[in-house]
């Protein structure tokens, strides 16, 4: 479980967000809906313990995150892969950075279960130039998988795929979610994005930024709707009135 | 067949088509000038392999010998002081000023001094070659560092990467087709230098043994030394390409 309470943080002393409280549990998602630039990327980076608080605390299973923590994946919205680098090198960076010797079992064994997670496995050997958007953004989530996070922080993650691929990852992720019991922070631009997989949805404005969650309904599962349902293009067009509203006040 | 040995292939191929051209160029001004002075490719070809092994390849060793030297000192300071000046702002302002003011600074004209201090040895002819490769490789390092995007750090950092580790899997793989531009780009400029370098104080060199030909009017010894010089330039160039097509993948 991530529980953030009355966190504010900022650059250069002046906050950009401020008394941001919620708590995400594990096979849940909690989705941050926000304009560019209302702190929703400093958010996820103080999460992931890159960037300090001016106050409130960051916790991950009751210990307050102070840096970053291995059990904490952050996915951004650039895939970053590091193209001097075989997409199975890519995606056991983590490991290496934990010690990992490169020649182990276990290694070998995370990595493949982390493409083979994300379908990638036949694409090992290749070169990120090779890839495809998709494909690419497959890749950093399967880096993060890698290290077998129970948090995943995600970065606007698919903001710049076709919308078809956007929809097969999204379905990829929520299948992820409730195998692995992940505790999810995702924050977007996209309202149907943010219905789909949002166990909850807040929305981030104002200047400095706080959240206001939308829902008072009981927390429910990431793809719980059918993307053809009426009842799901009813429940964006409400989230939508209740951004404009909040995003107006 | 990867795409790297294909335009490694590519590349011997333009580089023998070159050559062709060239030849047949210094072929045909030989012709027109009808001077001894310039003797024909034939001619002079004929006299390579007469050279060959001895006296010619004791030359030719010796100046490689300096080169690849030079190659190791100048390689040896520049990456590790480029990466610091790509990195720390503090040291790029205190250090960059005085470099980029020595970079324009004919280093060939520095000869004299570095004969005084380092003496009329080896160390004076690798160092002046040295002193080229150095500056033409440290500003292309620097600049490669940063370039690196900073994206990359802050998805290191995100795994719990330390600054060696940003180093190691970010710096040097984004810093190493740097090094061979900077090798690259060098390379024709130290040997121009690494020529004149040994017309001073020593009997063994390519530069060394073209002037001695030259002031022994043995013109066709001196246009074998010309072309023995070339061919050590193709095969550095030839060797920074393989390089690259190995090590070095987008």
């Amino acid at each position: 479980m991530l529980v953030f309470q009355t966190c504010a943080a900022g650059y250069d002393g002046v906050p950009v967000f401020r008394s941001v409280s919620f708590s995400v549990g594990e096979g849940h998602l909690y989705a941050i809906i926000g304009r560019s630039g209302c702190g929703k990327t400093t958010l996820l980076s103080c999460a992931a313990g890159l960037h300090a608080l001016y106050a409130g605390t960051v916790s991950r299973a009751g210990e307050v995150v102070h840096e970053p923590h291995p059990r904490i994946g952050l996915v951004p919205q650039d895939p970053g892969l590091f193209p001097w680098y075989t997409v199975a090198r890519n995606v056991g960076l983590g490991l290496e950075i934990a010690g990992l010797s490169r020649r182990s079992a276990g290694y070998r064994q995370r990595v493949e279960q982390a493409l083979q997670s994300v379908g990638l496995l036949h694409c090992a050997a290749r070169l990120p130039s090779k890839l495809s958007g998709g494909e690419r953004q497959r890749v950093s989530l399967a880096r993060t998988l890698a290290r077998n996070p129970d948090v995943l922080l995600l970065d606007e993650p698919f903001s710049a795929l076709d919308a078809l691929t956007r929809e097969a990852l999204q379905d990829d992720l929520v299948q992820l979610l409730s195998v692995r019991r992940i505790a999810a922070v995702l924050v977007t631009h996209s309202i149907e994005e943010a219905v789909f997989l949002g166990s909850r949805i807040a929305i981030m404005t104002g200047r400095p930024a706080t959240l206001h969650e939308l829902d008072s309904e009981p927390a429910g599962k990431p793809g719980r709707w059918s993307r053809t349902d009426r009842a799901y293009a009813e429940q964006c067009r409400r989230v939508r009135e209740l951004f404009a509203e909040a995003d107006h006040d | 067949m990867t795409d790297g040995r294909t335009s490694l292939l590519r590349r011997f191929r333009d580089l023998a088509g070159g050559a062709v051209i060239l030849v047949a160029a210094w072929w045909l001004l030989a012709l027109i000038l009808a001077n001894r002075v310039l003797p024909v490719p034939p001619v002079v070809f004929g006299r390579l392999f007469d050279l060959l092994p001895e006296p010619l390849l004791s030359h030719a060793g010796a100046s490689l010998g300096r080169v690849l030297r030079a190659v190791g000192l100048a390689t040896g300071f520049a990456v590790p002081f480029g990466i610091l000046l790509g990195r720390n702002r503090l040291a790029d302002s205190l250090f960059s000023p005085a470099a980029y003011l020595m970079y324009p600074v004919p280093k060939i004209a520095l000869l004299p001094v570095v004969f005084l201090i380092l003496g009329v040895g080896e160390a004076a002819r690798v160092g002046i070659v040295a002193l080229v490769l150095f500056f033409q490789m440290l500003f292309v390092v620097r600049d490669a560092v940063r370039a690196v995007p900073a994206s990359y750090v802050r998805i290191l950092s995100g795994m719990g990467g330390k600054p060696i580790h940003t180093v190691r899997f970010v710096v040097i793989p984004a810093v190493f087709p740097a090094i061979l531009t900077g090798l690259r780009i060098g390379t024709g400029t130290a040997l121009a230098v690494l020529f004149f370098a040994e017309t001073f104080f020593t009997r063994y060199g390519l530069g060394f043994f073209i002037i001695d030909s030259w002031s022994k009017v043995a013109y066709t010894d001196m246009m074998a030394g010309i072309v023995s010089l070339s061919v050590l330039g193709i095969l550095l160039f030839t060797v920074l390409d393989l390089l690259e097509s190995v090590f070095v993948r987008r």
